[in-house]
C-alpha cells in the first residue's frame, strides 16, 4: 500500500441498525476524496451485503452480540473494501430458514471488480472486495474487452511440461477438424516438435498457441518467439528419429510479425 | 493498529430515531457534500382503488420489519399493491426478498403487483437490474405507468 493511501476503519456491534451508519461513513470516506456517485453505491451495496451476512448469520447463540469490523482503503484508483467477524464461519447454506433470497453474494460478485471470501485461522469470516474509482465527474478508466479468439489459445511454460499439453490440444483440434486418424498423428508430431523448441527461442520463456480453423484446414500459430527464434525452430523441425523436416507435413509454413513479436503459422490439410 | 496512524474514535450508543427527515449534512467546503437519509421512510397511500406502500431513504435490514408491515397491511384489504420506489436511495437484498414475497402473496391471491421506481433513484435501480428483478416484479419507471398497468390487469 502506498503512503498516498486513504483509510478508513470501524469496529461495529453487530446489529441491524449499524447497517446504516457504515453507509453513512462510506458517504463521508467518498466526499473526503471526490469519490464518484457510481462508485459510492457500489461501495454501500457491497458492505450492507456483507456486514448484513455477518449480522444474520454469524453470531446465532441467542443474546450473543459480536463485532464486525469494516475498513475502506483507496488507493491508486481501487477502493479496497474488508469486512470481518469472528463468528461461526463462512458455510454453503443449502436452505435458509428466514427465507433470505441469498441474492447477496451474487450482488456483491456483480458490482465489485473481484472479492474473496476466507476463513481466518483465529475464526470468522473476512471477506475483501475491491470496487474501481470513478472521481465525481463520473471519470473512471473504460474497461475494455479481450477479443474472442478464433478458435483456441493457450501458453504453456515452455520445457518438458508443454508436451503433454500442446499435445492433447492439437490432437483434439484436429478430430474436431475431421482430420483423419493419420493426419491427426501428424498433428501430435507437430506438437512434439513445438514443444521440443529451445526455451530461449520463446518470448518469456512461454510456448503460446492459437489455433483456428481456416477454410478445411487447421492453422496453427506459434510465438512470439525471440528475434530469429522462429527461423531457428524451422530448422530444428527435424521429426525425431526420422531426419524428415515437420515442414512436409504443412501445407503452409510462414514466419509472421507483428507488434506481439515474431509468430510460426502452420497450415495443415485434413 | 500501525504506529503513527491517527485514531479517531466515536463511541455511539444505540442511535435515537429523529423523525424521518432528509437531512443535509454539512462537510469541509471543497467537498461535495451529499444528501443523508439517516432513516428510511414507509407510507401507506391510497389511489384508485390501489393500496400503494412508498419507501424513501435508505432500506435495509433495520426497515425490513416496518416494510414487511406495510405490505402485508396493504394486501390486507384484497386489493391492488404498488411499491413505490421513486424517492428510495438505497435498498439491499432483504428489502428485495420482501417484495418478491409480496409479489408471491399477490399472485397466490390473483391481486394486481407493481413496483415503481424512477431513473432519479439511480442505485436503486442498478440492483434491481443487476439482479434480474426489473423485470421480475415487474418494475415500471413512474408511479403512473404502474397504476396504467396494474388497471390494465385489472379484470373488466
Amino acid at each position: 500500500m502506498t503512503a498516498e493511501a486513504t483509510e478508513l476503519r470501524l469496529g461495529l456491534a453487530a446489529r441491524a441498525e449499524n447497517l446504516a451508519l457504515v453507509r453513512q461513513a462510506l458517504a463521508g470516506f467518498a466526499d473526503a476524496i471526490s469519490m464518484g456517485d457510481g462508485t459510492l453505491a457500489d461501495l454501500k451495496q457491497i458492505a450492507t451485503e456483507a456486514c448484513m451476512n455477518a449480522v444474520v448469520h454469524a453470531y446465532p447463540a441467542v443474546g450473543e452480540e459480536g463485532r464486525i469490523d469494516v475498513t475502506a482503503i483507496a488507493s491508486e484508483g481501487i477502493v479496497e473494501l474488508r469486512v470481518r467477524d469472528w463468528g461461526v464461519g463462512f458455510r454453503p447454506r443449502p436452505a435458509e430458514p428466514d427465507g433470505s433470497l441469498r441474492l447477496g453474494l451474487p450482488l456483491i460478485a456483480t458490482v465489485a471488480e473481484s472479492f474473496e471470501i476466507a476463513s481466518p485461522a483465529d475464526g470468522g469470516t473476512a471477506l475483501v472486495a475491491r470496487v474501481r474509482m470513478a472521481d465525481s465527474d463520473g471519470n473512471g478508466e473504460v474497461p475494455t474487452r479481450p477479443a474472442p479468439p478464433r478458435e483456441a489459445e493457450l501458453a504453456i511454460t515452455a520445457g518438458t511440461s508443454a508436451r503433454p499439453v500442446i499435445a492433447r490440444v492439437l490432437a483434439i483440434a484436429a478430430t474436431r477438424a475431421g482430420f483423419s486418424l493419420e493426419r491427426m498423428s501428424d498433428g501430435v508430431l507437430l506438437g512434439d516438435a513445438i514443444a521440443a523448441g529451445n526455451v530461449s527461442d520463446f518470448a518469456e520463456n512461454q510456448v503460446g498457441i492459437a489455433i483456428e480453423e481456416c477454410g478445411p484446414n487447421l492453422c496453427v500459430k506459434v510465438g512470439p518467439f525471440v528475434e530469429g527464434g522462429a527461423q531457428r525452430m524451422l530448422e530444428r523441425m527435424e521429426l525425431p528419429g526420422l531426419g524428415v523436416s515437420i515442414t512436409k507435413l504443412a501445407s503452409r509454413v510462414d514466419v509472421e510479425s507483428d507488434d506481439a513479436g515474431q509468430h510460426l503459422v502452420i497450415e495443415i490439410a485434413p | 493498529m500501525r504506529s503513527g496512524y491517527g485514531r479517531c474514535v466515536i463511541r455511539l450508543g444505540r442511535l435515537a430515531r429523529r423523525g424521518n427527515k432528509r437531512q443535509r449534512v454539512d462537510v469541509r467546503p471543497g467537498y461535495a457534500a451529499r444528501d443523508v437519509d439517516v432513516v428510511g421512510e414507509v407510507r401507506n397511500e391510497t389511489a384508485d382503488g390501489v393500496e400503494i406502500v412508498v419507501l424513501s431513504g435508505e432500506h435495509d435490514l433495520g426497515t425490513v420489519p416496518r416494510v414487511k408491515e406495510a405490505l402485508t397491511g396493504a394486501a390486507s384489504d384484497g386489493n391492488a399493491v404498488l411499491v413505490d420506489l421513486c424517492s428510495a436511495t438505497f435498498v439491499d437484498s432483504s428489502i428485495l426478498g420482501a417484495l418478491l414475497e409480496a409479489r408471491r402473496t399477490a399472485v397466490d391471491a390473483k391481486r394486481g403487483f407493481a413496483v415503481a421506481c424512477s431513473g432519479e433513484a439511480e442505485p436503486v435501480r442498478r440492483v434491481l437490474e443487476v439482479t434480474g428483478l426489473a423485470d421480475e416484479l415487474p418494475v415500471h419507471s413512474t408511479r403512473e405507468a404502474a397504476l396504467a398497468a396494474l388497471d390494465a390487469q385489472e379484470p373488466s
